[in-house]
């Protein structure tokens, strides 16, 4: 399954920096409040947003840990990424 | 995922600016996004990288560290522009007349974003403010900030804006100077001085680009004059403002505005609206500033 970002969503990934994890933050324009996601979750985000179609197996390899330990939770993270509206199925 | 309300203005600037462009759109106003999160890249500082992986050094332009987002919207589309920020969150915490002299900008806030300054001219261009928006417009293209297409003016508009805004603040030695003209080649500062010229915007700009005398007859060389020598004596900025104007009309809006207590800093500053004998206080603070400032250049005029 593959991810895109809605059409009227702000967003702005912020790197590492530091000891600053990496950062993405969203905005459904215009008149929505502003979210921030940190690490894992803007990780997640991030891989989603630019099209990735297995999100689990990317974060798996970019965290080094087994696919099957995360993949539950990835998927449920993403349907609540797609809840608020800072997702879209394509 | 909880609302974020401490944005970091790295994040904050260029959504602000982004909000600012869907509520424009939305509401038909054209505006173009200036200075800050919208300049280009070539004209901002660049540092050298290294990849840690090959070793490679590259060069990385860095971003500005600004504040707010700035957006220059059509003069006769501000009303509009305004009615529409209302109905979208944002509020108004300064007037066109609570700012500066040349009363160009409106402070506005939004929750959770930094605030955006809402410009209808911009200082140091003469000609007809909806003129000037014309050209400006004309030439205008598109970049991407956090997320969404936003319109910015041409880079010779660019650094014409960056060098203007650094000359009113008597900056003389700005890093957007030496970028935007001094670093420039030759046919870059030709496009620049032309855009100048249709702009009304010779003065200023010769003030920062060390041409200044070839203006001497011009009505606003003494402002110009002031305001890049950092020459900070507000009688002086007074006379040379006031001179600036092109009639008898603006003349004695523009002396009355610069001695008027801004209304809308009054309010914030006192936490409410300003009553009648703290209105008459602030005038009477004003008059002590104006007459302490008089004094003040009569002692240099006699000591010479």
């Amino acid at each position: 399954m593959s991810y895109r970002i809605p059409h009227r969503l702000g967003w702005v990934v912020v790197p590492p920096r530091g000891a600053e994890p990496v950062a993405a933050y969203l905005m459904p324009l215009p008149d929505g409040d502003p979210h921030a996601l940190f690490d894992t979750a803007a990780l997640i985000w991030t891989l989603a947003a630019e099209g990735e179609p297995d999100v689990a197996t990317s974060l798996a390899e970019l965290m080094e840990v087994p696919v099957d330990t995360i993949r539950g939770d990835v998927a449920a993270y993403l349907d609540a990424l797609i809840d608020h509206g800072y997702l879209e199925e394509v | 995922m909880e609302t974020y309300e401490h944005m970091p203005l790295i994040a904050g600037v260029p959504l602000a600016a982004a909000t600012l462009q869907v509520i424009a759109d939305d509401a038909g106003v054209d505006l173009l996004h200036i200075k800050g999160a919208s300049v280009d890249p070539i004209l901002l500082q660049q540092s050298e990288v290294v990849d840690p992986a090959t070793g490679e050094v590259r060069t990385k332009a860095v971003p500005r560290s600004s504040v707010d987002a700035d957006v220059l919207v059509r003069p006769s589309h501000v009303k509009r522009f305004f009615a529409a920020l209302r109905a979208h969150r944002w509020k108004m915490v300064y007037r066109f007349e609570d700012g500066s002299a040349f009363e160009h900008a409106s402070t506005w806030i939004r929750p959770g974003l930094c605030h955006a300054d809402i410009h209808r001219s911009f200082p140091g261009i003469g000609r007809r403010a909806e003129d000037a928006f014309d050209v400006l417009w004309r030439d205008r293209h598109t970049i991407t900030m956090a997320g969404q297409e936003c319109l910015v003016p041409h880079v010779a508009a660019q650094r014409l804006v960056l060098i203007l805004h650094a000359v009113r603040g008597g900056d003389l030695g700005s890093p957007d100077i030496q970028r935007a003209w001094a670093a420039a080649s030759e046919a870059q500062r030709a496009e620049v001085d032309a855009l100048a010229t249709i702009l009304g915007a010779d003065v200023a700009l010769a003030a920062a680009t060390g041409r200044l005398e070839e203006h001497r007859s011009a009505r606003d060389y003494l402002l110009w004059k002031t305001l890049s020598t950092g020459n900070r004596s507000r009688t002086t900025m007074w006379l040379a403002r006031v001179k600036a104007q092109p009639n008898p009309l603006r003349a004695v809006r523009t002396a009355f505005h610069l001695i008027a207590p801004k209304e809308g800093r009054l309010e914030r500053d006192l936490g409410h609206r300003p009553g009648p004998l703290e209105v008459a206080r602030a005038w009477g603070g004003q008059f002590g500033l104006v007459a302490r400032e008089l004094g003040g250049l009569v002692r240099g005029v006699v000591k010479r």
